[in-house]
């Protein structure tokens, strides 16, 4: 039996186990053998990521597909293993904390994984494309653990299945005009055909990966999904919305990355465009009162638009390493991001650390993906689109500024820091962070491409990565100031005063939404202003009562239709038609009571007309 | 008579001798009526599947006895690997639907006419797709017709004579339209077994386009495509629950046989090309069509007959590619078809049973208290929404990957995209009857024979799409002789 087979099979055995057996034993070996079962997956991965020569696994499922195949690849492996070590870390994290680790949702997590697994580990693409879709099965099975009525609860999982179900036939559609182009299903083979393609047709297939991509990895507004199982229990909904899923839609930019290079520019714009502007909107109607998890969830929307715009940008290899970087900031967001939720409720945690990492982890995606950016040649039409970016993330910092500030002002003991204090623990804990997840990260990266396998090899290539360019450390310089500065300004009221000050003279600055008093939001400009109301103006017509009326507008012409052309022509016209032909052949058997008693003149008329059209065709021939 | 002549004919005469003994010498039968149905219809099973190694070892010669022998007219039945996907269907559906009929009828309703008729209807659909010539080939399409109208005269709904009226004026109609395009060939011949066809198809070039109008035409309105499925919702609900059954599951199933048996197999590709985007579009506008109606409607038996006018146009589509994973896709569509919509009007019929309504709105909550139901129905549904590891996938994506290989891509594309109304319509069904709040009363224990065929076929969609390979092999034989075989 091949190792591909063995880490296929395992965690399929496992969710089995978890569904028919696990459930029968109490709480403390089951726990146990869960844990056990991962860590003997992430031994197998990593067994298998150090010895790379597992025999592939080979099957013919249907005929024209050609065979499907497993087969170990470094990239997809290390992507795996990180993966499966975050499902761990997961586990132990909530196993605590989850007053019920229900068996049916870890048993949907193992079945997940391993569908995982085989998307990450093929190179057919129908066999990913299966993979993909049972993997979205999975989570829209585990709405039946959401917590609320089943009315609500069905809800939920409709929008889950159509959410995804969107995402999956776009990639499908994809899929379908590259095979027409290739006429194998190897997805490498495929991406390499469709390079060849006619400009449009690069453009229409990479727009369709694009938006599967989009819904993978929960972006809006194709995010509608990740919201519907936002309720399950936190270990299930972090596997599926954090880890897994977006895992997944990454991996697949990756491969779709040569593709999107291609796209035509306009395109590549109005992609980028709508990505910037589509993800602000959402940043700045948050509206979550918990600091923490509202800063981690604007921090992971921000990670993955990151990681699509890079994609714009860089070639595959390139791309690739700002693919682990951003699964293991990810991985390092939702982890602390999670911790901090449980211990805020015990106060066990200063939620000034939980931010120092969060705004490290973030930092250091952002600079590598600036960084590649450097290294590439600017077009004046990129440089509009590095604007909008620059200006989207300006207010992406607004709304962090405010959520810390809300968090700030509602907790107590924050307030009894020293702003010194804050400003040395971001310096240290952004160092600290930032060195061990970029010496781990690049490690693993050069391991994986097999550039080198000692650090020291690897110096001189590392020259100019961010963590050795002064960029980087202003960065995290100004990262603390900024975190002091909001300290110092806060213990001083200046905002508070300034605002009210403001306030006092033109009111032109007062927001819509209500506000905290002093929210360092107030000083926004007219800009600002005009922007929030354009997003709220967007969210009320698109988002909210747009799609109502649209709902409303479609539901109509349905009913028109079904109303006016179906019922008629299946019920109304039909006994209109029966009830005139009866009543003419009555009248004509009142006139004649031979061969019309059959009340089928009418059908004597299409056969008379039909040996009449038979006689045409024959030359007046019968 | 060699052994694999007298298998052919017996399979279809097995029938026609047990629905004949049933509809005469059933009534002293009492309950052994509906055993001796189910026993001929797995007799008949059992000796086609015999036929199998004849046909693979290439030793299928067609049956021919002189019947008019003056007009050139035999009497020939023939297997082919063409009419060997239908004929298992068939096969399969008539087993299944007596398995769900057997605490169905009273037997003071006239149970042994329902299930003679039953039998002829089957052996209807059977003569259809055994038969190898024309005249053959419409009196058997003319009998499942009639009986399929007795059926739904004496045991169908309260509207049931208007309905069984509209469905015979109308599919009648259509068979007229065939039987104008056989009479055109004949003529031409003067021959009318199938092997004699091809020249008489191609000794007048000009009149093919209207031989195959008039052919698509005839055999749309047995397909159920949009604009000719005005019979078919009124019919699927009036009927009785295993003729809806076998009407859904295997008699739509006969207009695509008919196409691919007279225009595609008797048509080159070049002949046929001017059909190719009509095809395409109606088999479009039939997938969204259906799918929006369904969406709209509130009788959970017409919601299902809707999704059928919209797995039609899928077929329609596909044979419309005129490409090799198009054609084998529909083809497999038809099979999976069958299964998948046998299974959901399984379902709906235990809902009906169970429940005593079939208005949507009234329904809900019934996960809980019929969870066996509720799993089937969600095998069911997932698999027409094409979900992986479910029968109707693995046609499904050959279908929409055959769009792609036509310069249509445009349509291509909405085909696929159409796809999500029938995961939202099959949605809502689901979700109206099982997970939204309602208060349905009392629910009767429906009898086990619905529940056995409603759980065997829920399992054969799961193995369907599981393991498609087996049938695959078989549906591909087909492919030499479609359009010419210029593949």
């Amino acid at each position: 039996m091949t190792l591909v087979i063995i880490t296929i099979l395992m965690p399929i055995i496992a969710g089995a186990a978890c569904f028919t057996l696990l459930h029968r034993i109490s709480s403390v070996p089951r726990k146990a053998l869960t844990t056990a079962i991962m860590v003997l997956l992430t031994i197998f991965m990593l067994n298998a990521y150090l010895h790379e020569n597992s025999p592939p696994l080979c099957f013919s499922w249907i005929t024209p597909t050609g065979d499907m195949c497993l087969s170990f690849e470094r990239p997809s492996l290390l992507l795996a293993l990180l993966s499966i070590v975050f499902l761990l870390f997961t586990f132990l994290l909530f196993q605590k904390h989850e007053r019920s680790t229900r068996q049916i949702g870890m048993g949907l997590i193992f079945f997940s994984t391993a569908a995982m697994l085989v998307a990450l580990f093929t190179d057919h693409f129908l066999l990913r494309y299966i993979a993909l879709e049972i993997t979205g099965l999975t989570i829209i099975f585990s709405t039946v653990l959401l917590d609320m009525p089943l009315e609500e609860k069905w809800g939920h999982t409709k929008n889950v299945f159509l959410g995804l179900k969107l995402g999956d036939l776009t990639l499908l559609a994809a899929i379908f005009l590259m095979f027409a182009h290739s006429g194998t299903m190897d997805i490498s083979a495929n991406f390499s055909a469709a390079l060849t393609l006619p400009a449009m047709e690069v453009n229409v297939v990479t727009g369709l990966l694009l938006i599967a991509i989009w819904v993978k990895l929960g972006l809006f507004p194709l995010s509608l999904w990740t919201s519907s199982v936002s309720k399950l229990p936190k270990h299930i909904r972090t596997w599926f919305v954090d880890f897994c899923m977006p895992l997944l839609g990454a991996y697949l930019l990756y491969r779709s990355v040569p593709l999107v290079g291609v796209m035509h520019s306009a395109a590549k714009m109005v992609f980028m465009f709508f990505l910037v502007v589509a993800t602000a909107v959402t940043q700045i109607l948050q509206k979550k009162k918990n600091g923490a998890s509202s800063i981690k969830d604007a921090s992971l929307q921000f990670l993955s638009i990151n990681l699509v715009l890079s994609a714009f940008y860089l070639d595959q290899k390139q791309f690739w390493f700002c693919l682990v970087l951003w699964f293991i900031s990810r991985g390092l967001l939702v982890l602390i991001g999670n911790k901090y939720e449980i211990a805020i409720a015990g106060r066990q945690i200063n939620i000034n650390h939980i931010f120092f990492m969060v705004g490290g982890s973030i930092l250091l995606q952002l600079f590598s993906f600036y960084w590649y950016l450097s290294q590439t040649g600017m077009q004046s039409w990129q440089l509009i689109l590095i604007g909008s970016i620059g200006w989207w993330q300006s207010f992406f910092g607004i709304g962090q500024l405010r959520q810390r500030w809300r968090a700030m002002a509602a907790d107590k003991a924050a307030k009894e820091h020293k702003p010194w204090k804050v400003f040395s623990t971001v310096a240290v804990g952004s160092i600290v962070v930032l060195g061990l997840v970029w010496l781990l990260t690049t490690l693993l990266v050069l391991h994986a491409r097999g550039d080198a396998y000692l650090l020291f090899s690897t110096v001189p290539s590392m020259r100019t990565f961010p963590i050795f360019t002064p960029q980087f450390w202003i960065a995290c310089l100004v990262g603390g100031f900024c975190s002091w500065l909001v300290m110092w300004t806060q213990r001083h009221h200046v905002f508070q005063t300034g605002i009210l000050l403001l306030n006092k003279v033109g009111k032109i600055f007062r927001m819509d939404e209500k506000v905290a008093r002093g929210d360092p939001i107030d000083i926004s400009t007219q800009t600002a202003k005009a922007f929030i109301k354009l997003a709220k103006f967007l969210y009320r017509s698109i988002e909210k009562d747009g799609l109502t009326t649209f709902m409303k507008g479609l539901k109509k012409v349905f009913v028109f239709l079904f109303d006016s052309v179906e019922k008629y022509i299946s019920r109304d016209m039909w006994t209109n038609v029966i009830r005139g032909v009866l009543g003419s052949s009555r009248r004509l058997q009142k006139a004649h009571t031979g061969i019309m008693r059959l009340n089928l003149l009418w059908l004597l008329v299409v056969i008379g007309a039909m040996v009449v059209l038979v006689i045409r065709m024959n030359g007046a021939g019968v | 008579m060699s052994s694999p002549e007298i298998i052919k004919l017996f399979v279809l005469l097995i029938k026609l001798i047990g629905a004949v003994a049933l509809i005469l010498f059933g009534k002293r039968m009492k309950k052994g009526v509906r055993w001796i149905a189910l026993l001929v219809s797995m007799t008949s099973f059992a000796l086609f599947i015999s036929y199998l190694p004849y046909l693979q070892n290439g030793q299928g010669t067609p049956l021919r006895l002189d019947y008019l022998p003056a007009m050139g007219i035999q009497f020939s039945l023939n297997i082919d690997w063409l009419s060997f996907p239908f004929l298992l269907t068939e096969e399969l559906v008539t087993i299944l639907a007596i398995v769900y009929a057997l605490d169905y009828i009273a037997e003071d309703e006239g149970c042994h006419l329902f299930y003679g008729l039953l039998l002829l209807f089957s052996a209807g659909m059977s003569g259809t797709t055994l038969a190898n010539d024309i005249f053959l080939f419409y009196f058997f399409w003319e009998l499942m017709l009639i009986a399929s109208v007795f059926l739904i005269l004496r045991w169908g709904g309260k509207n049931r004579n208007a309905t069984a009226l509209k469905y015979f004026i109308l599919t009648h109609l259509g068979s007229l339209f065939v039987l104008v395009a056989f009479i055109m060939v004949y003529t031409q011949s003067g021959l009318d077994h199938f092997s004699a066809l091809w020249n008489a198809f191609q000794s007048t070039p000009e009149n093919l386009p209207l031989i195959g109008a008039l052919f698509l035409i005839g055999f749309s309105v047995k397909m159920a495509v949009v604009p000719f499925h005005i019979w078919l919702p009124d019919t699927h609900s009036e009927a009785p629950m295993p003729v809806t059954i076998m009407l859904a599951a295997a008699m739509l199933s006969m207009g695509t046989y008919g196409i691919l048996r007279f225009p595609m197999s008797y048509f080159t590709l070049e002949q046929f090309t001017i059909f190719s985007l009509p095809m395409m579009i109606v088999g479009v506008i039939s997938e969204f069509y259906g799918a929006i109606m369904a969406l709209v409607e509130t009788d959970i038996k017409r919601i299902i007959a809707y999704s059928s006018v919209s797995q039609m146009g899928y077929i329609l589509f596909g044979l419309g590619t005129m490409t090799f994973a198009g054609v084998v896709g529909a083809t497999l569509h038809v099979i999976y078809h069958a299964i998948v919509k046998a299974l959901l009007f399984c379902c709906v019929g235990w809902i009906i049973y169970v429940v005593g309504i079939r208005d949507i709105r009234q329904m809900g909550g019934l996960v809980k208290r019929k969870p066996l139901l509720a799993a089937c129905t969600v095998i069911g549904g997932l698999s027409i929404a094409g979900v992986p590891a479910l029968a109707i996938f693995n046609s499904e994506w050959m279908i929409f990957s055959s769009g792609f290989q036509t310069p249509y891509t445009l349509l291509a594309i909405l085909e696929i995209l159409g796809s999500i109304l029938t995961a939202v319509y099959i949605l809502r069904f689901i979700g109206g009857v099982f997970f939204t709040s309602g208060n349905v009363g009392e629910l009767k224990v429906a009898p086990l024979s619905i529940q056995v065929a409603t759980v065997i076929l829920s399992i054969a969609t799961v193995l369907a799409g599981l393991f498609p390979k087996p049938l695959f092999n078989y549906v591909v034989n087909e492919i030499p002789m479609i359009l010419g075989g210029g593949w």
